[in-house]
């Protein structure tokens, strides 16, 4: 089961959470196995059926303050009923301060406690980032990964047909690459893929003839980036004369990653062709696609309004 | 046809350079596709780059699948390159 560790919580980097661990450093092994967050609330008033204790449990100023307004009695018995329930980590926000009686209870059950200067909801935002990242489906796939234009095209087909030939002209022309030949895909919400090159080989390019190249040295930082949200599969399939390849471009077609589907383009390679170009002018369709401009269909409502106009012409006309 | 097996790098450096230019020649004219997964990761057989980010050292024990007509041709040959330690130590 996927999951993540209370420490990776505590040491998480570019979140910038601001989590610092408080008490019950012997719980920093457990594991939170959902993404989501659970914002106590009503935990804390001794309801507590409904706390699913593999959350991060997120305490904010209405928790803390509800718990300080009860009676000494009254707070020991709610701290001990909600810290029986062994929950992965509480996490409490704004800085605020601990209750004595909670710290109490939560080093009696190794419950880790974790602390932020951040408000509630920022907090949230931001951890539900870190931990829908973390819990991501992910696959890999052999492609090549680039933006061109701000579009995020990733480029198919079988080992040889000139994918990386390919994407080293876009390079050329100013594009900028993500990963070359492997690509690590996670979700990213439920209808966006994001990709991005392995650390280890991330940046890096073979190139039959000259060997593997280092893209950021030899282009610099601006040929490059780390991460990108895919909008576009180009497929490159051998040029076979007796299959008849998309003309007109009507038909929408369509790739499914990751359970989402992504516009597909089918390019058939041939000596001459130049695939960067048929690329980079399919990432602009793509954009104008985007602004709602469809160029084959208005050509073709253009194409049928001239057509009913001439044929109405037709039939005014004296025999 | 599908042909499986692991197989285990035996050369002290592990899945480099060199040893994954050697798989990607030996399965070049061969009409079929390779999977190798380690770890967790999983590497197209035909590319270097995607061999070297299998980080895969010696002693480890690689899950190869080959598909198509020459998946048995391809596996014979990889158990060769793989028992001789890609001609390295």
């Amino acid at each position: 089961m996927p999951h993540v560790s209370v420490r990776e919580l505590s040491e998480a980097k570019g979140f910038d959470l601001g989590l610092a661990l408080v008490g019950a450093p012997q719980g920093l092994e457990n594991k939170v196995t959902d993404p989501h967050l659970q914002k106590v609330g009503l935990g804390i008033s001794g309801y507590t059926s409904f706390v699913n204790k593999n959350r991060v449990q997120v305490f904010g100023k209405t928790e803390i303050s509800y718990l300080e307004n009860q009676a000494a009695i009254e707070q020991e018995r709610i701290c001990q009923q909600y810290f029986d329930l062994n929950v992965v980590c509480c996490v409490v926000t704004r800085n605020l301060d601990i209750p004595a009686v909670f710290r109490r209870h939560a080093e009696r059950t190794n419950t880790p406690v974790l602390r932020t200067e951040l408000p509630t909801q920022t907090l949230m935002e931001r951890l539900s980032k870190f931990l829908d990242g973390r819990f991501a489906q992910t696959t890999n796939i052999h492609g090549v990964l680039l933006d061109v234009f701000g579009v995020g095209v990733l480029i198919l087909g079988e080992s040889g047909i000139g994918k990386s030939e390919c994407a080293l002209d876009l390079i050329l022309r100013g594009h900028r690459l993500v990963s070359d030949d492997v690509v690590e895909l996670a979700h990213g919400g439920p209808l966006a893929v994001y990709g991005r090159g392995p650390e280890v080989t991330k940046y890096h390019m073979e190139i039959r003839g000259l060997g593997i190249i280092n893209v950021k040295e030899m282009f610099g930082i601006s040929a490059i980036r780390d991460r990108k949200k895919l909008q576009l599969v180009v497929k490159l399939v051998i040029w076979e004369n007796d299959v008849e390849y998309d003309r007109i471009g009507l038909e929408e077609h369509t790739y499914r990653i990751l359970g989402v589907d992504l516009p597909l383009i089918v390019l058939p390679v041939r000596p001459g062709r130049t695939l960067s170009t048929i690329v980079e002018v399919a990432a602009r369709n793509h954009l104008l696609k985007l602004e709602g401009f469809h160029a084959a269909k208005e050509f073709q409502q253009k194409l049928l309004a001239k057509l009913t106009a001439d044929a109405e012409s037709q039939a005014e006309e004296p025999e | 046809m599908v042909v499986e097996k692991n197989l285990t790098m035996l050369n002290r450096a592990g899945m480099h350079l060199r040893p994954a230019s050697k798989i990607v020649s030996a399965l070049r004219d061969l009409e079929c596709e390779v999977e190798i997964t380690f770890d967790g990761r999983m590497a197209n057989a035909k590319s270097i780059i995607s061999l070297t980010q299998l980080l895969a050292p010696q002693h480890s024990v690689l899950g190869v699948t080959a598909t198509g007509p020459d998946a048995r041709r391809a596996m014979m040959a990889l158990e060769r390159l793989f028992r001789e330690k890609f001609g390295e130590e």
